[in-house]
């Protein structure tokens, strides 16, 4: 058997090319399909994951798919705004806590989040350096903004304009850096945490400014109040020295939000919320996350037959050109095969060498593929979450 | 004697068991920070030793103005419950990130009678810098009524923070609304005879003292230190114009024997009617509470 195998083994040898194609083809043959069920596994799996720990979600009536990417994954949804009375009136029916979530803006392709301080504890996310947000201005950036764009405690960030063409839209705000979170790997890693008003500063709705004592600044004075011109400069930055100026308009219960995160106190209470948030004429939707993803995940899932079919035809086809190879080889090597049988190699070790060449390629091939899918496995959830 | 050696390391494994669960019990106990002084008196009747309280106001500072720092701001994020009293008091909280969700408005029950102040001047006074009493009046307390209802609320979070503790803490509520009952009696007997005139006061923070005993009051914005110059005369002179017939001046805090006899010379009687903020050097709010009225009582003559 050891002659077999070295005599199949110098042959692959002399033809390294030839061998070398056939192997990988093997591989890539059997490799391809293999990767792409990990990552449609890995993926299913993350993105249940995210939505297993958020029990469930309120938000403005519309796509429960379109609120949980927003609202887990910091996706830029087409949404109708929540207003902010709808978390008063969650927090008063005593069912669990609630976390409110703003994502609109971001600061240079990274999402800003607007939340309360709950998030953190509910989410396990603490600061590997500095701390948390305590003023208006401040944020606190995932491990990943801070890596790549290598930014620190006590570094400004500058948020976006929405729109550029929209001069009279949302100021950019240029935020202090309080914190660094500690690696999460999930979204929180790529996204500015700020607290809620400050997300409303951003939205126009808050703003600090110079005392206006100028008469050039005054457009108009009447009983109802003072109207101050487009001189008047507003802070483009919170500091130490500005921030007692900063103050609300309107009514603050009508604010925007995206979504809110339930954590239900019990079953009942969770039930009591589906069931408040089930009605057509509910003016919010509750969405369980998990259910929103599943659906995703089916939808986009759902090519995978049909990936798996186009593989396998691809096999066949790969495997086809193989044989046809080997068939080839197996002529060009006739002499090759008369000279053993006349130096006295019998009929079954003669069929044993010339499968061994194909033993030989299937078995690296082989060999390959399933070292490949298994280092895949390693790698695919942090490639994933780059993605994600 | 076999009996009682076996049973000493039994004893004293015990002893050492309560002791160190009492600790351990002890240790963990809730942090409820307050924003002024009246609601940490609150709460330290309420809850007794039962919770750490953390109350940051440094002294002789005026807890309506006061600017926490950002690690003070930390300590209160990290707290168990916030008791505020809201009605813009904390006009620090608007600008800082607070937890929402253990913060209690200890004035929500009467939100709706809150009172709107019309004009809102910048001024300065000792360190705080400039500060206006814009807004909404925030002495909330000083109507007794409304105190109770504070004390309700806190006892109330108090309750759902230690539900162990909900006897003790309703029964001390009970006896603290006693004594609140009792201080809002008081303060109608002794300010009978000012039903329906204008007294003068130093500072305008006594809106809701105003509504609930009747009493109309016309404010400055005088410091109880600071000096009466011909400007400070003026604008009393101008005010007791607006205001014939008035005869008292309410400071809230013990004048300059100088500025007593500058306002007896102007026929203006001196009183003191604390509003208690802030904690006092000596006594409790409820002491101080007593002295007002006291202090209204002596001069008036009222019952």
């Amino acid at each position: 058997m050891k002659g077999i195998l070295y005599l199949a083994w110098r042959y692959l040898c002399h033809r390294p090319l030839r061998t070398m194609l056939l192997v990988v083809t093997v591989a890539l043959t059997i490799f391809l399909p293999l990767a792409v069920r990990v990552f449609v596994e890995e993926s299913g799996r993350l993105l249940r994951l995210r939505a297993e720990t958020t029990p469930l979600l309120v938000g403005p009536r519309g796509s429960s798919v379109d609120l949980t990417l927003a609202s887990l994954y910091f996706l830029p949804q087409q949404l109708e705004p929540l207003e902010f009375s709808a978390y008063n009136r969650l927090r008063a029916a005593r069912q669990g806590l609630v976390v409110p979530l703003h994502v609109r803006f971001h600061a240079e392709g990274a999402p800003i989040v607007g939340t309360t301080l709950s998030y953190f504890e509910r989410r396990g996310l603490e600061p590997a350096e500095g701390r948390l947000f305590t003023r208006l201005g401040d944020c606190v950036i995932g491990a990943e903004i801070a890596r790549e764009r290598g930014l620190g405690v006590g570094d400004r960030i500058i948020s976006s304009p929405d729109n550029v063409f929209d001069l009279g839209g949302a100021y950019p705000l240029k935020m202090r850096v309080t914190g660094v979170l500690a690696e999460a790997n999930n979204p929180d890693d790529a996204a500015v945490f700020v607290d809620v008003n400050t997300a409303w500063v951003i939205e126009g709705l808050a703003h600090g400014h110079d005392d206006a004592e100028e008469d050039d600044l005054v457009l108009s004075s009447d009983e109802e109040g003072v109207r101050f011109n487009a001189a008047l400069r507003e802070y483009s930055e919170v500091t130490d020295e500005n921030v007692g100026t900063f103050h609300f308009h309107g009514n603050r219960n009508t604010y925007p939000i995206t979504s809110l995160i339930v954590f239900p106190e019990s079953d009942k209470a969770r039930a009591i919320l589906l069931g408040r948030h089930g009605g057509g004429d509910a003016a919010e939707q509750a969405v369980i996350p998990a259910e929103a993803v599943e659906k995703l995940a089916e939808t986009l899932f759902s090519t995978r037959k049909l990936v798996f079919y186009g593989f396998l035809a691809l096999a066949l086809a790969s495997a086809v050109l193989v044989v046809l190879v080997f068939l080839l080889s197996l002529r060009l090597r006739q002499r090759e095969m008369t000279t053993y049988r006349k130096i006295g190699m019998g009929g079954r070790r003669l069929l044993c060498l010339k499968l061994a060449d194909a033993l030989v390629v299937a078995t690296a091939g082989a060999a390959i593929a399933l070292g490949g899918v298994r280092v895949l496995e390693i790698f695919a959830p942090r490639i994933l979450q780059s993605l994600l | 004697m076999k009996t009682k050696q076996h049973l000493k390391p039994l004893v004293f494994a015990t002893a050492v068991f309560t002791g160190l669960s009492a600790l351990a019990a002890e240790a963990g106990k809730p942090v409820i920070a307050t924003t002024n002084y009246p609601l940490t008196y609150f709460t330290e009747r309420l809850a007794g030793d039962h919770v750490d309280i953390l109350y940051q106001v440094p002294e002789g500072i005026d807890p309506a103005f006061w600017k926490p720092t950002d690690a003070q701001v930390e300590k209160i994020q990290k707290a168990d419950l916030i008791m505020m009293n809201e009605a813009t008091y904390e006009k620090w909280a608007v600008t800082a990130a607070m937890p929402l969700e253990r913060m209690v408005d200890t004035s929500l029950g009467f939100a709706d009678k809150f009172i709107e102040t019309a004009d809102a001047t910048v001024h300065s006074h000792g360190a705080q810098g400039l500060h206006s009493h814009g807004g909404t009046a925030f002495t909330t307390w000083l109507d007794f009524g409304q105190a109770a209802q504070q004390a309700t609320a806190v006892a109330e979070a108090l309750v759902a923070e230690l539900p162990a503790r909900a006897a003790e803490v309703e029964g001390e509520l009970e006896r603290l609304k006693e004594d609140l009952a009792g201080l809002d009696e008081a303060m109608k007997s002794a300010t009978e005879p000012w039903r329906g005139k204008t007294v003068l006061a130093s500072h305008p923070v006594y809106q809701y003292w105003s509504r609930a005993y009747g009493v109309e009051v016309a404010a400055l914005l005088w410091e109880p230190e600071m000096e009466l110059d011909e400007d400070a005369l003026s604008e009393l002179d101008k005010k007791m114009k607006e205001n014939p017939g008035t005869e008292y001046f309410i400071w809230e805090g013990n004048p300059a024997e100088s500025h007593v006899s500058k306002l007896k010379a102007k026929g203006l009687t001196s009183i003191v009617l604390d509003p208690c903020g802030a904690r006092p050097d000596e006594g409790d709010f409820l002491g101080v509470m007593k002295a007002n009225v006291a202090n209204i009582r002596a001069a008036t003559g009222g019952k």
